[in-house]
C-alpha cells in the first residue's frame, strides 16, 4: 500500500496500487536485473517550449547505458530522431497496450517479452487507463514502472508526486546509476 | 398449414367458406391511392365460422400484431433482428478487432454481494471477471445511450402526431427517395407516416428492454457476448435516431437535404445585449419551436433574441433561421454567468444539472419542459400563463416545469420580456481587476490543477493574473471545458473560484465571438449517392469522415477545425453533427472564413456536410447504406449483416469523435462499429473502457474471401482498427488516412489514400510510416510523387509484388457465387 494520491484526484483506484518509489537507485538496480527491459515513451515527454531540461536526453542515456529497447508514441518518436536516436519500434499508446498483454509479443527479434516495463511521457489519464489495464491483463510477472512525474496508481512501482526539477534530478539519477558498471 | 419463416410463422390455408367476419384496427387504415398497398397497422380479425380445405373452426379471433407495409424489395434474412440475431456478424468483427480493455475502475458495485475486487484476475461474488465487466458497463453505457435517442424520439413523436396527425406523410425532400436507410434496413419498415414511425420506437424500445436485462447480475458471463450486444445497442441507436430526425425534418419543415441550407450566427457576441433573450438548452426542438411561433404570432421575432446551446440549438435553427447559437455543451455555465439569458429553457440531455443553481446567481428563471428533466422545479402544466409568469416575476418562484409546449414557449416569452429590465445588470463574472485582485491569494498548491480533466495548468495562470498578467488565464479558455470541478467545496482553500477568473479574463473577447455555421440540412440526397458512391467504393475520393461528438476535447476546441480543414484541404468529405458541427463552425481558417463559408455543404470531395444534431448521425450511417444500397444495388430490407460487410469492406468512412463525453456519444460508435466503420476518439474517449484494436503484425486476421471465386485472399489491415484512441491531433490526422483504406479500393485509389496517410505522417512525424508496405499491394498502388521515396522504403522491408487481383471482399462466405466459400 502507499500514502500518495493520484494526482488527479478523482481517478481513485481500486484495492491495489502502485507503490512508491522514491529512490532513483532501487529503479536502476531493477533495471540491471531485469533480462527483457523495455521503455515506453509517449509525448508528455518533451519539454514545454522554454522549459529547461528535456526527459528525451535522459531517457536516451538510460537506453543507452542499460542497452534497453524503446518503444514512442507516433507523436513522440520525432524527439528522438531529432538527438540521433532511433526508436527500436513506434505504436499508438493503446497498441503498446495491446502488445503488452500478448504474451507472444516482443518488441523485435532479438527480444522476448519484456519483463520489466518503465513508462514515461503518459498524459495522466491516458497513463492511468493503459495501465489499469495491464494490471488486469498482462501475462504475471512483468514489473511496470511509472517515472512520470506524477505518481500513478495501476503499476507495481511508481514516481510519487513531484516538482519538474526533482523530476528531472530523480532521472537523471536513474541514468547515472544505470551507466554504472 | 403453417409454415415458418425468418420472421416468424406465416399462416396459409384456403378459406372455402366463412360467416361473419369482424375486423377492428387499432388506428385508421391510410392507403396511398398510387401504391395500393398495405400499411403497417394492428388488427383483430373475429370470425364466428371458419372452414377452410384443412380446417374448420368456431368463434377464430386473430390478432395481428403488425402488417408491414409492402415494398419492391421481399425481406432480407434479419427483419427486426433481436439481441442474438446478428450474434455470428459481431463476433466476426470482434475476431478481427477483439477489445483492449482499460478499466476505469477496479471494482463492480452493482450489486450487493460486492464491491467485488476484479483487477489481476479476481472474479467477483457472481463470477464475473475483469473483461465481462468492462464489456458489461460499455452495453450498459451503450443502452443508455440508445435509450436516451429512442426517449428523445419517442417524445418527440408524440408530440409531432398530436400536431401534425398519425397521418402526416413523411416527406424529406424530393431528392431522398430512400428516406430511411437504417429503418428499412433492419426493421423491414418503409415509413410513410408518421405512424408508421410507432411501429419502429416500438421495436427500438423492446430491444433496449433486452439489452439492459443482459447488464443484470447473472445474465452474460462472456465478454464478446457482451460486445456482441454493444453492437446490437448502436445498431438500434441509429434506427431511433433516424426516427427521430426524418419525423421533425417532415413535420417541422426543416432542410431536406439542402447543401445550401442557411448559415445562421454562432458565439456568445451574436446577441444583441440592448435585447430580451430566451436560452434554450438541450435536445428536443419542441419548446423551441413553441417559442418561435409564439413570438412569430406576436411580431416579437426582431424584438427578442432566441438562443440555443447545444443540440435544441441546432435544430431550432433548422426551423428558425434568424435564431442564434450560443456555442457547444461546454458553453452552458460561462454563458449564465455571462448574464446573457432572461430566461432559460431546459429539455433533454446534456443540460447541466446545476443549472437552477447557476440562473440563480444572474437571477435568470428557469423553465423545464421535460419529465424527463423537472430540476426539482414544481410542476405548473396545469396553471395560467399569467400566474405562472407572475410568480415569477415577483420572486414567488425562481422557475417552473411547464410540460405543455405552447404554454412553455408563451411563458418564456414574457418573462424575457418582462425580466429584461429587471436583471440585466446581473452578472457572475468578475472584471479584470477584482480576478487579479483576488489572485493573489493564491498559495499555489494547485489542487484546482488536480482536479481538473483537462489538467490545466491553473495555478500557474493564476500566479500569473496576481502580477497583473491575465493572460495565461485568457488562453485557458478555449481548452476549459467549463466542468467547474475546480471550484467545487474544498478544493481551493482559499475560496478562490478558477473557472470564474478564466471568464473573469475572457469577458471581453466573449462578447465578440461571432462566427458562422451551416445549419443542419438533414439527409444526403441520393443524386449525391450517384454521384459519388463510385468514387468512394473505389478509393478515389479519399474517404468520408463523420466529425461528431460532444465538447470534450483535451484542448482547444478549434483543434476539431484543425483535423476538419486538412481533410477539406485534401478532397475528403467531411460531414458533422452536434456539438462538433458547432465547434467546425467557430473555427477560422488564415484568411479569416469560417469553415462553413469556405467550403460548400455538398456530399462531394472536399464538402463540409453539416446534418443537424445528434439525432441526424443517423444520415452519416444512412449515406454509407445508402451507397450499399443505391450505387451497389444490394438488397436493403432487412439485409443487415450483407450490407455491413459491403460498408466494411467497401466504403472508406472513419467516424473521429474528437471530444466525446456521453452515453449517447458510445451508442452512436457502436452503431458505426456493427457496420464496420472505424471511430477515433481523443484521448478522453479511453475513459469508454475499451478499445477495438486489430492487429497489422497478424497475417492471418486480415483475409477477406473474394466472392467471385470464393479464395481467401490477404487484404492487409484494411481497416486497421474499429475503435481507437488518439493521442495527439496529429495523430489522428495520420490515423484517419489509414483507416479509410479498404480491400476493394483500385490502385489509383489505393494509390490516392497512400499519399494521404504518407504526407501527413511525413508532415507531422517527420518520417515515412514504418508499415507503409502493409497496404502497398502492387507498384501501381504507389503514388508517381513519391515513387522513388516508397519504393526505397519497400526495399528495407520483406515487400514483394502482389499479383494486382483486387479481391471482392466479403467475410460471407454465402455471399461467394461460385466456388463453394467455406468458412
Amino acid at each position: 500500500m502507499t500514502d500518495e494520491v493520484p494526482w488527479q484526484c478523482y481517478e481513485v483506484p481500486g484495492s491495489t496500487q502502485s507503490t512508491v518509489v522514491t529512490k532513483p537507485a532501487v529503479i536502476a538496480a531493477l533495471l540491471k536485473k531485469a533480462i527483457n527491459p523495455l521503455i515506453v515513451v509517449a509525448h508528455h515527454a518533451g519539454a514545454p517550449a522554454g522549459v529547461a531540461g528535456n526527459p528525451v536526453d535522459t531517457i536516451i542515456r538510460i537506453a543507452d547505458a542499460g542497452k534497453i529497447p524503446v518503444i514512442t508514441t507516433p507523436s513522440t518518436a520525432q524527439a528522438f530522431r531529432k538527438r540521433g536516436f532511433t526508436p527500436t519500434a513506434t505504436l499508438s499508446m493503446m497498441e503498446i497496450g495491446s502488445r503488452l498483454n500478448d504474451p507472444e509479443w516482443s518488441i523485435s527479434d532479438d527480444h522476448q517479452h519484456p519483463d520489466l516495463v518503465l513508462f514515461i511521457g503518459f498524459p495522466y489519464s491516458m497513463g492511468w487507463l493503459l495501465q489499469s489495464g495491464l494490471k488486469s491483463f498482462a501475462p504475471k510477472g512483468i514489473r511496470f514502472i511509472s517515472i512520470d512525474q506524477r505518481y500513478q496508481p495501476h503499476c507495481t512501482l511508481s514516481f510519487p508526486n513531484q516538482s519538474r526539477d526533482e523530476w528531472l534530478t530523480n532521472l537523471n539519477a536513474i541514468a547515472d546509476e544505470v551507466g554504472c558498471a | 398449414m403453417k409454415k415458418k419463416s425468418s420472421a416468424g410463422y406465416d399462416v396459409f390455408f384456403a378459406i372455402t367458406r366463412y360467416n361473419n367476419i369482424k375486423i377492428a384496427y387499432s388506428h385508421d387504415l391510410y392507403v396511398q391511392p398510387d401504391e395500393r398497398k398495405i400499411l403497417q397497422m394492428k388488427a383483430r380479425v373475429k370470425i364466428d365460422e371458419l372452414i377452410g380445405d384443412d380446417i374448420r373452426a368456431h368463434g377464430v379471433e386473430l390478432d395481428i400484431g403488425r402488417i408491414i407495409r409492402g415494398w419492391e424489395e421481399r425481406p432480407g434474412p434479419t427483419r427486426m433482428p433481436g439481441i442474438g440475431d446478428l450474434r455470428e456478424w459481431d463476433h466476426k468483427l470482434l475476431k478481427k478487432y477483439p477489445p483492449h480493455y482499460l478499466p476505469f475502475c477496479d471494482l463492480c458495485c452493482l450489486c450487493t454481494m460486492g464491491k467485488c475486487d476484479l483487477s489481476r484476475g479476481k472474479r467477483g461474488a457472481c463470477g464475473i471477471d475483469m473483461a465481462a465487466q468492462q464489456s458489461r458497463i460499455v452495453l450498459l453505457s451503450a443502452s443508455i445511450g440508445t435509450a436516451t435517442h429512442t426517449g428523445h424520439a419517442r417524445h418527440l413523436l408524440e408530440r409531432l402526431i398530436e400536431t401534425s396527425g398519425r397521418d402526416h406523410h413523411l416527406d424529406i425532400g424530393a431528392s431522398v427517395n430512400l428516406e430511411a436507410p437504417n429503418i428499412r434496413l433492419v426493421t423491414g419498415i418503409k415509413p410513410i407516416t408518421l405512424g408508421d414511425l410507432e411501429d419502429v420506437l416500438d421495436y427500438c424500445e423492446k430491444e433496449i428492454t433486452q439489452l439492459l436485462a443482459c447488464c443484470h447480475t447473472g445474465q452474460e458471463g462472456n465478454n464478446i457476448d457482451f460486445e456482441s450486444k454493444v453492437f446490437h445497442a448502436g445498431m438500434i441507436d441509429h434506427v431511433a435516431m433516424e426516427a427521430a430526425d426524418i419525423a421533425q425534418i417532415s413535420s417541422l419543415n426543416f432542410p431536406k437535404g439542402d447543401p445550401e441550407a442557411a448559415l445562421v450566427d454562432i458565439g456568445i457576441g451574436c446577441l444583441d445585449p440592448g435585447k430580451p433573450s430566451i436560452l434554450v438548452i438541450g435536445h428536443n426542438v419542441a419548446p423551441s419551436v413553441e417559442i418561435t411561433d409564439y413570438m412569430r404570432d406576436h411580431g416579437l421575432e426582431d424584438a427578442i433574441d432566441l438562443a440555443g446551446i447545444c443540440c435544441t440549438a441546432l435544430d431550432l435553427t433548422r426551423y428558425n433561421n434568424q435564431a442564434k447559437i450560443v456555442g457547444p455543451l461546454s458553453h452552458q455555465i460561462r454563458f449564465i454567468r455571462y448574464g446573457g439569458a432572461d430566461v432559460i429553457v431546459i429539455d433533454e440531455q446534456c443540460v447541466r444539472t446545476d443549472v437552477v443553481i447557476e440562473a440563480e446567481k444572474v437571477h435568470a428563471p428557469v423553465i423545464a419542459t421535460s419529465c424527463k428533466n423537472f430540476q426539482g422545479l414544481p410542476d405548473r402544466t396545469r396553471d395560467t400563463v399569467d400566474s405562472i409568469v407572475g410568480d415569477i416575476i415577483s420572486g414567488k418562484s425562481t422557475g417552473a416545469a411547464i410540460l405543455d409546449p405552447v404554454k412553455a414557449g408563451e411563458v418564456a416569452v414574457r418573462l424575457a420580456t418582462a425580466m429584461f429590465p429587471k436583471r440585466r445588470k446581473f452578472r457572475a463574472i468578475p472584471d479584470e481587476a477584482t480576478v487579479a485582485a483576488a489572485a493573489k491569494v493564491c498559495g499555489g498548491c494547485e489542487n484546482c490543477r488536480r482536479v481538473c480533466p483537462n489538467d490545466l495548468p491553473l495555478s500557474e495562470a493564476i500566479a500569473a493574473a496576481g502580477k497583473g498578467n491575465l493572460s495565461l488565464l485568457g488562453e485557458l479558455y478555449e481548452s476549459c471545458i467549463g466542468c467547474t470541478r475546480c471550484e467545487a467545496e474544498g478544493v481551493c482553500a482559499k475560496g478562490l473560484m478558477p473557472h470564474t477568473m478564466i471568464l473573469g479574463a475572457s469577458r471581453i473577447r466573449m462578447g465578440k465571438e461571432k462566427f458562422r455555421v451551416r445549419c443542419g440540412r438533414g439527409p444526403i440526397q441520393d443524386t449525391e449517392i450517384r454521384a459519388v458512391g463510385g468514387p468512394i467504393v473505389m478509393g478515389e475520393v479519399p474517404g468520408v469522415l463523420g466529425m461528431v461528438g460532444c465538447s470534450n476535447n483535451p484542448g482547444s476546441w478549434k483543434d476539431v477545425g484543425f483535423i476538419a480543414e486538412e481533410f477539406l484541404k485534401r478532397r475528403y468529405i467531411v460531414t458533422t453533427s452536434g456539438c462538433a458541427a458547432m465547434q467546425l463552425g467557430m473555427y477560422t481558417t488564415e484568411d479569416g472564413q469560417g469553415l462553413y463559408e469556405a467550403y460548400p455543404g455538398t456530399f462531394d470531395a472536399g464538402g463540409l456536410v453539416n446534418c443537424g444534431s445528434c439525432v441526424s448521425n443517423a444520415h452519416i450511417s444512412g449515406a454509407a447504406i445508402k451507397i450499399a444500397s443505391i450505387f451497389a444495388r444490394r438488397q436493403l430490407n432487412s439485409n443487415y449483416e450483407e450490407i455491413a460487410d459491403y460498408v466494411h469492406n467497401r466504403v472508406g468512412a472513419v467516424g473521429i469523435a474528437w471530444g466525446a463525453m456521453s452515453q449517447k456519444a458510445s451508442s452512436i460508435a457502436a452503431g458505426f462499429w456493427r457496420l464496420g466503420i472505424p471511430v477515433i476518439v481523443g484521448p478522453h474517449g479511453a475513459k469508454y473502457r475499451r478499445m477495438l484494436l486489430g492487429r497489422k503484425d497478424h497475417t492471418e486476421d486480415w483475409e477477406v474471401i473474394d466472392a467471385r471465386t470464393g479464395e481467401r485472399v490477404y487484404a492487409a489491415p484494411t481497416p486497421e482498427h474499429l475503435f481507437a484512441v488518439a493521442e495527439t491531433r496529429e495523430e489522428a490526422m495520420v490515423l484517419i488516412p489509414k483507416l479509410c483504406m479498404r480491400p476493394s479500393d483500385t490502385t489509383k485509389g489505393r494509390s490516392i489514400k497512400l499519399n494521404h496517410y504518407v504526407d501527413l505522417h511525413r508532415k507531422f512525424f517527420g518520417v515515412m510510416p514504418d508499415d507503409m508496405h502493409l497496404f502497398v499491394r502492387t507498384t501501381a498502388d504507389i503514388p508517381v510523387a513519391m515513387k522513388d521515396d516508397i519504393q526505397k522504403a519497400l526495399r528495407q522491408t520483406d515487400w514483394k509484388e502482389g499479383d494486382g487481383r483486387i479481391p471482392d471482399p466479403t467475410l460471407l462466405p454465402r455471399l461467394v457465387r461460385r466456388g463453394g466459400g467455406a468458412e
